[in-house]
């Protein structure tokens, strides 16, 4: 039986599914947490670069 | 360079061993499963489970490879640790796919996809990793506390193996889990201890630039090459095919209370980590503009140089009982996970008669002993540090892509999983022959197991859907509060 999406989906595992049913709401912790890990990684190169600068 | 240890800093080094000791025996009360033995039974918050990664991912010659790198190169030496940087948000999506399969190991989950012989193949292949990290990890601190302190190496490395012996198998995960809090903070400490003393000493941070050459602080290697996209990209890729496959990820990406704190924990212990490697690049370039002359093959002598050199009377004591909790960290979850393989996973299925858990739990207490002692004989007797550590980096993608397209794609085989394994390594070791770089030997044997694998799977029979069935319900089904009790229970 197909559970409502809650946002509890997983990118890896739906992965051959994604053109078909790819939606924000499905996938929306993961793709809140893995968004949010690339800012941080952001934020590291950012401050790399600032300390290349002292 | 040893520096001559104090009253204080043995106080310091002695109240480390003796704390570690006993906190870890005290919270080995909670162990009295298997399950809680190897997966802590599944309780672990977010602060633990953050440093029980930064615990079990770091050890002290990374520290001391990248203030080295540091040293020679400059600020680019933190690529040395930061290429990891852009495989950590993966983990944020990895974490819940290992919780959701409710299993040990991941050699169970080998067994559940592509049948037993595979299984054990790879459990008996991961017991010598254990053992080689372990000998890894024990030779490389006790190589860099002897250099400090002056103790010889085999006192500080038994003393190592005896303590987190003995914690570790009374307490399994638990143990090794709660020791890594207080160890995690002593990884931070060890990471920045000796930058403000050597601020200081060379006169502040413009002292620091006008010491060093501007190329020191360029953003990449000026010697070119190691750092072009294409080999950033094949390092990501291979450390992604390669971490799924390391076997205590099971434990450390698994064994927290909710899916959101093995997120957490995965995620953001490793983005602790890289915090780390900047107090190790500033080591390095510390001592670059303190110490100038040093060769450049000895140039990871240089974490030990500043150590004695720049910390006062007590701090050295701090830093020798930093360096250790590295290693006794990663080793004490090593242990553990080494066991649950063997348990689990070997000696289970080959003994045919139902007996209690309890059985089991003595099983895996004296393998963990066992994997110790293993480790510590390998560490001992190990020629060279840096051969062993690059072999185990270029053999796990090859079992990585197994897993990757185990999960992805249902229709993948046991006799698909196998071709891929050894079409793989064949590939990889045939084009290194050749002379390929290892970037390029990396990308073709990552095509290549790629290809077998969906290749060998269409032309063989498909593996039966009950197990099937089973595997991909429960990854698409995450654990709530009483599915988690069950499965402790039922564990």
């Amino acid at each position: 039986m197909e559970r409502k999406p809650d946002g509890n989906e997983l990118l890896i595992v739906d992965f051959l599914r994604l053109p078909k049913q790819f939606s924000w709401r499905r996938y929306r912790i993961d793709l809140e947490g893995f968004l949010l890990a690339w800012i941080m990684v952001g934020v590291f190169i950012g401050f790399y670069i600032w300390m290349s600068t002292w | 360079m040893h520096a001559k240890l104090s009253l204080l800093d043995w106080a310091v080094v002695g109240a480390y061993l003796s704390g570690t000791t006993a906190l870890g025996l005290y919270v080995s009360k909670r162990v009295r499963t298997s399950e809680g033995f190897f997966m802590g039974n599944r309780a672990f918050g977010k602060a633990i489970m953050i440093a029980q990664n930064l615990g079990t991912g770091t050890h002290s010659d990374q520290a001391v490879g990248v203030a080295g790198a540091a040293y020679t190169s400059g600020l680019s030496g933190i690529w040395y640790q930061w290429i990891w940087l852009f495989t950590t948000p993966f983990y944020w999506l990895l974490a819940p796919v290992f919780r959701r399969l409710r299993m040990v190991t991941i050699a169970d989950f080998f067994e559940a996809r592509y049948g037993r012989a595979y299984s054990i193949a790879y459990a008996i292949f991961c017991l010598y990793l254990f053992a080689l990290w372990q000998g890894i990890a024990i030779k490389g601190t006790a190589v860099t506390v002897s250099a400090i302190t002056g103790i010889p190496e085999l006192l500080i490395a038994i003393t190592i193996g005896l303590t987190f012996t003995l914690y570790g198998v009374m307490g399994g995960l638990v143990a090794a889990a709660i020791t890594d809090f207080v160890q995690g903070f002593l990884i931070v400490l060890l990471s920045f201890l000796v930058v403000p003393f050597g601020v200081i000493k060379v006169g502040g941070m413009s002292g620091l630039r006008h010491a060093l050459p501007d190329h020191f602080f360029s953003i990449f290697s000026q010697s070119g090459g190691e750092l072009s996209p294409f080999n950033v990209a094949m390092l990501v890729i291979s450390g992604l095919a390669g971490i799924v496959v390391q076997p205590h990820m099971m434990a450390v990406g698994a064994s927290g209370k909710t899916e959101m704190n093995c997120r957490i924990g995965w995620t953001y212990g490793n983005f602790i980590k890289r915090i780390c490697t900047v107090g190790w690049t500033l080591t390095g370039l510390l001592a670059a503009a303190l110490f100038p002359s040093i060769p450049f093959h000895d140039r990871e002598k240089v974490f030990g140089l500043a150590v004695t050199t720049l910390l006062p009377s007590g701090l050295i004591g701090l830093m020798a009982a930093s360096l250790m909790a590295t290693v006794m960290s990663t080793c004490s979850a090593f242990m553990v996970d080494g066991s649950a393989l063997f348990t689990e996973n070997l000696y289970r299925p080959m003994i045919k008669m139902q007996r209690d858990d309890s059985h089991f739990l003595k099983v895996a207490r004296i393998s963990s002993v066992c994997i110790a002692v293993l480790g510590f004989v390998m560490g001992l007797t190990m020629s060279s540090v840096i051969s062993a550590t690059v072999q185990f980096i270029s053999i796990l993608p090859f079992i990585g892509i197994t897993f990757w397209i185990g999960i992805i794609w249902p229709r993948a085989t046991r006799a698909g999983a196998w071709a891929s394994t050894i079409g793989s390594a064949v590939v990889f070791y045939a084009t290194k022959w050749a002379g390929f770089s290892n970037s390029w030997s990396s990308l073709c044997s990552i095509a290549a197991g790629l290809i077998l694998i969906m290749l060998v799977s269409l032309l063989t029979p498909g593996e039966p859907e009950d197990k099937l069935g089973r595997i991909y319900r429960d990854l698409r089904l995450p654990i709530d509060e009483q599915d988690r009790q069950l499965l402790v229970k039922e564990n």
